[in-house]
């Protein structure tokens, strides 16, 4: 609260001067609260997720899915597969072999994954961070699981969404521009989506001692206001968590 | 940058930058704002998305064996798992070539849809996506999507669709996007009709016949995108406007003065 104020007093004049410049470029007819724009960030991601997860949902409660027959999956799959959210979607038995729409048959398992453990229990998994091992970029699954009439889970259907291309949709959508910051992370501070592709999957309680206080300030509340410094300029981020992914999401600025 | 960021007190912000504040925030000052076009691309992503995620899900449920038999019963069953995330209690049905037609939970309708433009679009073959109508089975104001259902030749054997509720549409952005009574936004379709706004008593009503509205709307419609000023119920209103090519709507982002 005390930087707050810091800010409003030391910011009138930084007000005034940005409000000449303003004048000669393009002004704003107005202007939106930063809470606004991180909770409609929030909204907006949450919303990406929340509907891969229901075509997931749709495609989980058909024969095909039922059948266990990757043959029968994969036309149904692929239409999910169509949605505007840039992911690699998939089919895993309950021993973790799995299908691809993109490459079929993998090799590999992910019988050891923790989303996909938790999907064997019959629950359904969320934006849980992982880099991808058929495709080796960081990913944000989304984990359902399919049963039978009965309520036994006969496999598990996927969608590893794109971290990095989901951060230029979400700049698109929004008409952030390159320098606005925004980001997310999840409870270990690990940063899923950026303003700048080159920070996703940092762990960012490593950077600094200054950095590790403003996210453990952060972890510790679930809406607020945050000042640090990076990269030797002072960033001040309004965040909020949503409990739907369990991630915190920030904007801000730099300074 | 300064182009851009508006660092500010509630003074200042109030003279030089009037601001869309949180619900429940209106003494509080802003820790800093931005551009009230974010304001904007949020609010007409986020009505999209909502609208885009209920096509999807009715693309891909029209393509399932459940559906594509015809059969009511089998359709009935699949609903109610089937649409459930983003646009909670919207009105589903499914109806056939000549118009009869049936709503989840309340099965065959004694009326027909067949005059329906959103009707006649689907069952030509493409994805009716922003007609806002009173329903005729729930008795509320819906945008409808409605897809094609096609047999596994290829040919089309019915409809399925669903009623967007616009009131709970309205709330849901409201509490999506966090604002408070400081901001107005709204959305109409090509015939002036008010699809949402942040007044739901506006909603459904021809905005183009309002008069204090009339000339300032024509122009928005007319044109893609940009920032007009009007007077509505004796206030001053400023907001940033633009089309949406999937809904058809033109959506608006403002304050009141």
């Amino acid at each position: 609260m005390a930087f707050r104020t810091m800010i409003a007093a030391a910011c009138i004049a930084a007000t005034l001067a940005s409000t000449a410049a303003a004048a000669a470029v393009s002004p704003a007819a107005f202007t939106v609260d930063a809470r606004v724009v991180v909770a409609s960030l929030a909204s907006i991601v949450d919303g990406h997720f929340r509907t891969m997860e229901d075509a997931l949902d749709l495609v989980a409660a058909t024969p095909e899915a039922r059948s266990g027959d990757w043959a029968k999956i994969r036309p149904l799959l692929a239409r999910a597969g169509k949605l505007d959210i840039d992911a690699g979607l998939a089919y895993a038995t309950p021993a973790g072999s799995f299908w691809t729409i993109a490459e079929g048959r993998q090799a590999i398992t992910i019988a050891d994954r923790p989303y996909f453990k938790t999907a064997l229990t019959g629950k359904t998994v969320v934006a849980e961070m992982v880099r991808s091992r058929t495709t080796g970029r960081p990913v944000a699954n989304i984990a359902v699981p399919v049963k039978d009439a009965g309520g036994k889970v006969t496999g598990v259907l996927l969608a590893a969404v794109y971290l990095d291309a989901l951060s230029k949709q979400v700049q698109r959508e929004m008409a952030l521009d390159s320098h606005d910051i925004f980001f997310s992370f999840n409870a270990n501070a690990l940063v899923g989506l950026n303003w700048d592709q080159k920070q996703i999957f940092l762990e960012a309680r490593t950077l600094s001692p200054d950095i590790d206080r403003a996210f453990a300030q952060m972890l510790a509340h679930e809406s607020g206001v945050e000042s640090y410094t990076h990269r030797g300029a002072t960033r001040t981020v309004v965040y909020r968590r949503s409990a739907y992914t369990g991630w915190w999401y920030a904007f801000g600025i730099v300074r | 940058m300064l182009s851009r960021l508006s660092l500010t007190v509630a003074l200042a912000a109030t003279v030089l930058f009037p601001a869309i504040v949180p619900a429940g925030a209106a003494a509080a000052s802003p820790v800093f704002t931005i551009d009230g076009n974010v304001g904007l691309q949020s609010f007409v992503s986020l009505t999209d998305a909502h609208v885009r995620a209920t096509l999807d899900a009715l693309v891909i449920f029209s393509e399932s064996p459940a559906v594509r038999s015809g059969s009511w019963t089998a359709i009935q069953a699949a609903f109610p798992s089937a649409m459930r995330g983003n646009v909670p209690d919207a009105t589903y049905l499914y109806a056939r070539p000549n118009g009869s037609y049936w709503v989840a939970g309340k099965g065959l309708q004694p009326v027909s849809i067949a005059d329906r433009a959103y009707f006649k679009e689907a069952i030509s073959g493409k994805n009716a996506v922003g007609d806002v109508v009173l329903s005729r089975s729930v008795g509320n104001v819906v945008a409808v999507v409605a897809v094609p259902v096609r047999d596994a030749n290829g040919k089309i054997v019915g409809i399925v669709g669903a009623g967007i509720d616009l009131a709970k549409l309205t709330a849901i952005l409201t509490q999506e996007m966090g604002i408070g009574s400081s901001a107005v936004f709204w959305a109409v379709d090509a015939n002036g009709i008010t699809a949402l706004h942040s007044d739901p008593a506006n909603i459904f009503n021809n905005a183009l016949k309002v008069p204090e509205l009339k000339n300032a709307l024509q122009h928005m419609i007319a044109t893609d995108s940009g920032t007009q000023t009007y007077a509505f119920k004796g206030k001053t209103r400023t907001v940033l406007y633009r089309h949406s090519p999937l809904t058809g709507w033109t959506y608006g982002f403002g304050i009141v003065h």
